[in-house]
């Protein structure tokens, strides 16, 4: 006792003074701290490894790829089981802070110890506590559960070990082991490695050095062995492929660490595009007094560091971070965080090296001038917008607000791709009652673990169900190069339908949101859409971007408006049952397109031709729309246009009835007339029939069919035919189909125009079950044979049934559709739809569209098959 | 399975740090090198002296080894060499009195007993029976004691109020055969780290020369146990159950000079003996009297140390096999590895040794060396292994005969031998 109480007032001056830094620091750390900075990403990362770590024995609750070294979660494992779990302090990432909280607490205990004995100033120590423990930046990474930090603790604690050895062998021995826990909490530690060991063999008695030599480098070497001694052991130390890799698939530590230090622009630190200056210009932004008082005391401790002992060390401690911070390797912001303590010393003992002359020759003044600097410091620190954000913002509101909704709004059952913030509150029961989604994901691990992607969701954007979109992970999906990301399919198929954030205006275009509004306290919640409502929102969509005020459809750049386009238009109008839409539609048509002459539509506006294709799609959607909406002006309209067709766009040779391609070769006495056999839709005849009794539709539909099979098993100048519709074919005045030669040289392919056919045919053999719809389309089989062989169909074939072209088009796979519904191959029809056409759909904010989203055509077209493949079909009556 | 691995391999780690920590313990702190190292002045010198020399067939050595006692710089009066031989041994007691007639010293006398049992615990308490000054010291027949050793004790026990002193004993001849190296290691860190953490525990296994009794103690204790096989290692622990007061010093300059067994078969017989009597001291049970729990714990633990470090060294290569060819967890197979990065450190440490052994005692060091250490650091451990069983064996059976130790004065140059040594070693092997 008596022991104690001389040492207590022997040292009262160090104690008083320890507590009160040590007091402060902890009181601004732990102000705030579970509210700013928002939960990141990696800090869920490494607490749910910890967590996995506790329940499951395992390194990773994925399959462990060593892009970290284990021990920092190892040590949270502990902390969650000494505090009582997961959720003692509210949301899981708390309890990961307040260890922050204490691993802060020691390091500026170890910190204050370092300074002490290093500049043997109490000033410097003071100031370097001051920095360390005020500074925005400081507090900004120290709050936040980072590998870096715990490695921090552990080069501090074996800096103490060293600097506190008293000459006794195993303090050094025991830094040796920190310096190795340092390296193993997260890799950058390594760099102290060497400066260390000098440092611990200088610090060494001499007739100590040889065993500090070796036996310091040994146990650090040993420490940090069981990082790949473990890998070996899993048999992923070497990649695969090498010799001692083997050939079986596998995650590998060399291979990683290969990648992991490959990262990076490669730029020196001195190119303005550097990672060193980008994340240098960040730091200035949050905190540009220390960020610029560290670099020049940095330079000065050099400098002074070839006279005086004291700078010396202090520059060599720096040193082992700022090398590799400006060694033109991957820096992200965080990577400050090893260095700030050192930082601190730096300024700390360079701004002591003014107070202390001044304290030797006068203590008052001395003083004097040490409360001024600390005062000017903290005035101008009192002005920092971001130190006033680090104390007062709330910065994860919003991010337990989401969970919080996700858990009382959305099936647990949910496939569910998430920034990792929220995944351990997620996906267990936080309380009884609570339940547990047991198929929430990081992204990360959706896009790149193969147990996850190809397992779990078997490689489908379409079993994610939803996406907890924050800035990171918007930024991350967009930044992949290698892969094509599920998540961000997923998002491209989804609406956003909560918004937990503060209340920004929300822009149209979500990459400029997420750029505007980087920090990450904010959560959108996106549910992927249904084929249905995939249709809803892109007509929606349509209406809005390519159907203008007046009713116009729009034209892509460079072309007219058409007729087809507004035939499309109008039949989705019905099939949606957008009454408003279709008849500002159908009355711009009346004004802008009718041709006098014949009371048909121009097929582009200004033209003097029609296609007969678009006035069929007219009448019919018209006659439905009057179905619809019970409209006896359609209904008429609808009679109108249906006798004009047949008056002007059918032609009669030898008691035989032809639809041919438009008026301009419908006239009377021609030697051929122009077949486009993606003009003959039989199901609309069926419709025509019934509101035009004074001509025989039904006829031409049998008619039709027959040219239909004539065209498609025609040899034309071929050996011999695959049984694919043309493009265009030619009938002569004799009733004998011929080549198109005058309209296309790709006249008997199949490809841009005859494709269509496959709608137009399977759309009577679905709805009305036509047994000649059906056995035309059965006899079509190379597409089949194609998809089946290569799992491939091409955008052009020739007539013999040889794919001209390497890849397909969008347009051509959504046509098929029908083709393989009719003909019973429905899984094809869903792996098309899957593989080719959802992954097309794209949104930006208020904007859904496939592909790039300026062909009108395309839009219609999709839309119109799709609505085919969804299979909703009694919309439609003939 | 798992269980019992990890057990296992959480005794030999604690077993191989805490051979680590006696390895290092005079280098752990400063204050331990000083505090073993010899005073440089010394007092007046007050206690006075009795060298007892128990010798058995040790005709070739003991005409040095007497010449060198007397050599001992201390007042005449204050000193007396007691030369304890068993009279059949007509050999020895002819050299060890041609040397004395040779020296005209009345201080050094041939003590002869007739009586059994026929070892070295019992010519010690016939030398302790005879002696007649303060401190009884004991020297092997083979020994080369510093000249200055009797100064360093009178200092040293008088000032720090010792009432048993081991001084360092080291073996010199490290490149006499392939084991000579480790040996030597052994007794370097023996004396100059271990003992020092054992005193400063107060359980210490006595070295069984260059140790200072004061003769009041010894006699209070009952002199030695006659049917022990580690008399020394005995005495140490009795006596630190009578709480006497024991220090411990090494120095090279002043450290007795021994040699190593003259070969393979006297090694393992020399070891045997030591290890079974570690092992009737444990059955003996009066460790058990230590007055403190950690000292009984220490005491067992020392007294069991020569089998843990043979179970030790066979389990390392059985636990490399498992964490190589077993379907263990990664966790226990990272713990079973940990004995083995132990035995590393242990490795590098006696590479330090021979390198601070050299340097202290001016030998040449060779940069072939390391590589014999680590060659024959295996070996080495093996014959320890087959020692400690030997022991196992003989104790079971009862067999508990001395084994003598043959010594051919490898770590000094004979000048003043009294018989051929070809001879010698014929009649002796």
């Amino acid at each position: 006792m008596k022991h104690w109480k001389y040492w207590l007032v022997k040292h009262w001056f160090v104690i008083v003074l320890l507590s009160a830094c040590v007091v402060f620091s902890g009181v601004l750390h732990a102000w705030n701290m579970t509210h700013f900075p928002y939960y990141e990403n990696d800090e869920a990362i490494y607490f749910t490894q910890a967590w996995t770590v506790l329940t499951q024995g395992k390194l990773s609750p994925y399959t462990y790829w060593y892009d970290h070294a284990p021990f920092g979660w190892i040590v949270a494992s502990g902390w969650i089981a000494v505090t009582g779990g997961l959720f003692t302090f509210g949301f899981s990432l708390n309890s990961a802070r307040w260890l922050m909280f204490v691993v802060h607490l020691c390091s500026t205990f170890l910190l204050f110890w370092v300074a002490k004995k290093v500049t043997k100033s109490y000033f410097a120590v003071v100031l370097t506590l001051f920095f360390f423990s005020v500074s925005p930046i400081a507090i900004y990474f120290q709050r936040r559960f980072l590998l870096d930090n715990m490695m921090t603790f552990w080069i501090l604690l074996g800096l103490f070990l060293i600097l506190y050895a008293r000459k006794r062998l195993w303090y050094f021995f025991a830094s040796a082991v920190c310096v190795g826990l340092a390296a193993v909490s997260k890799e950058n530690g390594i760099f102290f490695f060497p400066i260390f060991w000098v440092l611990a063999v200088l610090y060494g008695h001499p007739k100590q050095r040889i065993f500090i030599f070796l036996q310091w480098c040994a146990i650090a070497g040993m420490t940090i062995s069981f990082y790949p001694l473990y890998a070996l052991l899993k048999q992923e130390l070497f990649p695969t492929g090498t010799l001692l890799g083997g050939s079986k698939e596998h995650v590998s530590l060399l291979q990683t660490l290969q990648q992991q230090t490959s990262r990076g622009s490669g730029l020196p630190f001195w190119k303005w595009n550097s990672d060193f200056q980008f994340n240098y210009r960040f730091w200035l932004l949050k905190d540009s007094l220390f960020v610029i008082a560290a670099s020049i005391s940095f330079v000065i401790q050099g400098v002074l560091g070839i006279f005086h002992k004291r700078s010396r060390v202090i520059f060599f401690l720096t040193l082992p971070m700022a090398a590799f911070l400006m060694s033109g390797k991957l820096v992200i912001n965080f990577y400050i965080i090893p260095i700030i303590p050192f930082a601190s010393l730096c300024i700390g003992y360079a701004l002591s090296l003014i107070i202390t002359p001044v304290y030797r020759v006068n203590k008052i003044l001395g003083v004097l001038l040490f409360v001024v600097i600390l005062g000017g410091l903290s005035y101008h620190y009192l002005q920092s917008t971001f130190l006033h954000s680090v104390f007062f913002d709330n910065d994860t509101v919003y991010q337990v607000q989401a969970i919080n909704w996700v858990k009382a709004n959305l099936d647990p059952k949910a496939h569910i791709a998430m920034d990792y913030y929220g995944n351990l509150d997620l996906t267990n029961s936080r309380f009884k009652g609570d339940p547990a989604f047991q198929n929430a994901d990081w992204y990360w691990k959706v896009d790149f673990d193969p147990d996850t992607r190809y397992k779990k969701l078997a490689n489908n954007f379409h079993n994610l169900q939803y996406v907890l979109v924050t800035p990171q992970l918007y930024k991350d999906v967009a930044s992949y190069e290698y892969i094509n990301p599920l998540t961000q399919q997923a998002l491209e198929n989804s609406v956003q339908i909560k918004y937990f954030g503060p209340l920004f205006k929300q822009e149209n275009d979500m990459t400029a949101f997420v750029l505007s509004h980087p920090n990450g306290d904010w959560v959108s919640i996106y549910k992927q859409l249904s084929t249905e409502e995939t249709l809803q929102y892109a007509w929606q969509s349509y209406r809005t971007h390519q159907v203008l005020l007046n009713g116009e459809v729009r034209a892509p750049s460079g072309s007219k408006t058409s007729s087809s386009d507004i035939g499309r238009t109008l039949l989705i109008a019905v099939l949606q049952n957008d009454q408003q839409t279709f008849a500002k539609v159908w009355n711009w048509t009346q004004q802008n397109m009718t041709l006098p002459e014949n009371k048909l539509f121009a097929a582009q506006l200004g033209d003097s031709n029609t296609s007969s294709d678009a006035d069929q799609l007219i009448a019919f959607a018209l006659d439905q729309a009057s179905k619809k909406w019970s409209s006896e002006t359609y209904r008429n309209a609808a009679r109108a246009i249906a006798q004009s067709i047949w008056n002007h766009e059918v032609v009669e040779i030898n008691n035989r009835h032809y639809l041919v391609a438009g008026t301009w070769t419908a006239q009377a006495n021609r030697p051929v007339y122009s077949l486009n056999l993606s003009h003959f839709v039989p199901l609309f005849y069926r419709s025509f029939a019934k509101i035009d009794n004074s001509h025989p539709w039904m006829q031409l539909r049998r008619d039709m069919y027959v040219t239909l099979d004539e065209c498609s098993a025609s040899t034309f100048e071929t050996k011999n035919a695959a049984y694919l519709p043309p493009n265009w074919c030619d009938v002569t005045n004799k009733g004998q189909i011929v080549l198109a030669k005058e309209i296309d040289p790709h006249a008997t392919d199949f490809s841009y125009e005859a494709y269509r056919v496959l709608w137009n045919i399977s759309l009577e053999a679905v709805i009305s079950q036509s047994p000649e719809a059906t056995a035309y389309l059965k006899k079509v089989n190379t597409l089949s044979q194609d998809w089946q062989s290569k799992h491939m169909i091409f955008s052009q074939y020739d007539h013999q049934g040889k794919p001209l072209s390497s890849d397909g088009s969008l347009d051509q796979y959504v046509a098929t559709f029908g083709y393989f519904i009719t003909r019973g191959e429905q899984d094809t029809a869903r792996a098309i739809y899957e593989k080719y056409v959802s992954p097309s759909f794209k949104h930006n904010q208020d904007s859904y569209y496939w592909s790039d989203g300026q062909n009108t055509f395309e839009q219609n077209w999709i839309w119109l098959n799709i609505w085919m493949f969804q299979g909703k079909l009694e919309t439609i009556s003939p | 399975m798992i269980l019992l691995l990890t057990l296992l391999s959480l005794v030999f780690i604690l077993h191989g740090l805490c051979n680590l920590y006696w390895l290092l313990y005079a280098w752990q702190d400063l204050e331990h090198l000083e505090k073993i190292t010899s005073p440089t002045k010394y007092l007046n010198p007050q206690i006075s002296f009795t060298a007892l020399v128990p010798a058995r067939h040790e005709a070739y050595v003991i005409s040095e080894t007497i010449r060198s006692i007397n050599a001992i710089e201390y007042p005449d009066h204050l000193k007396e060499v007691l030369i304890i031989c068993k009279s059949d041994d007509k050999e020895t007691v002819k050299a060890a009195q041609k040397t004395i007639d040779e020296l005209h010293s009345s201080r050094i006398r041939v003590v002869t007993f007739s009586g059994g049992p026929t070892n070295k615990p019992h010519g010690l308490n016939i030398g302790l029976l005879t002696a007649s000054h303060d401190v009884i010291v004991i020297f092997d027949a083979e020994d080369q004691p510093h000249t200055h050793l009797y100064k360093i004790a009178n200092t040293l026990m008088t000032e720090q109020h010792l009432d048993v002193l081991q001084s360092g004993v080291q073996l010199m001849n490290y490149r006499s055969h392939w084991f000579s190296t480790l040996n030597v290691l052994e007794y370097f860190f023996w004396f100059k780290s271990t003992l020092q953490f054992f005193a400063q525990r107060k359980t210490i296994p006595l070295g069984g020369n260059t140790v200072f009794f004061r003769r009041d103690v010894l006699l209070k204790a009952n002199g030695w146990d006659e049917t022990c096989l580690t008399e020394d290692a005995d005495i140490g622990i009795r006596l630190s159950i009578a709480g006497a007061k024991i220090g411990v010093t090494y120095d090279e300059k002043y450290v007795t000079r021994e040699e190593t067994p003259s070969s393979i078969n006297h090694f393992i017989k020399q070891r045997t003996r030591w290890n079974q009597g570690f092992l009737q001291i444990l059955l003996k049970g009066e460790w058990l009297q230590l007055p403190t729990m950690s000292q009984r714990i220490l005491s067992a633990y020392i007294l069991l140390t020569p089998y843990m470090q043979s179970v030790f060294f066979l389990f390392i290569p059985f636990s490399l096999y498992l964490a190589v060819t077993a379907a263990l967890p990664v966790w226990l197979v990272l713990i079973l590895i940990v004995p083995f990065y132990l035995l590393v450190l242990q490795l590098i440490i006696c590479n330090i040794g021979l390198y601070l052994f050299c340097r202290a005692y001016k030998k040449p060091y060779y940069i072939w060396l390391p590589l014999k250490v680590c060659v024959t650091f295996f070996p080495y451990q093996l014959l320890l292994g087959m020692s400690s069983t030997r022991a196992l064996w003989r104790n079971v059976f009862g067999n508990t005969n001395w084994e003598k130790t043959l010594h051919l004065n490898a770590h000094r140059e004979p000048q003043h031998a009294t018989v051929d040594l070809t001879s010698f070693v014929e009649a002796n092997v």
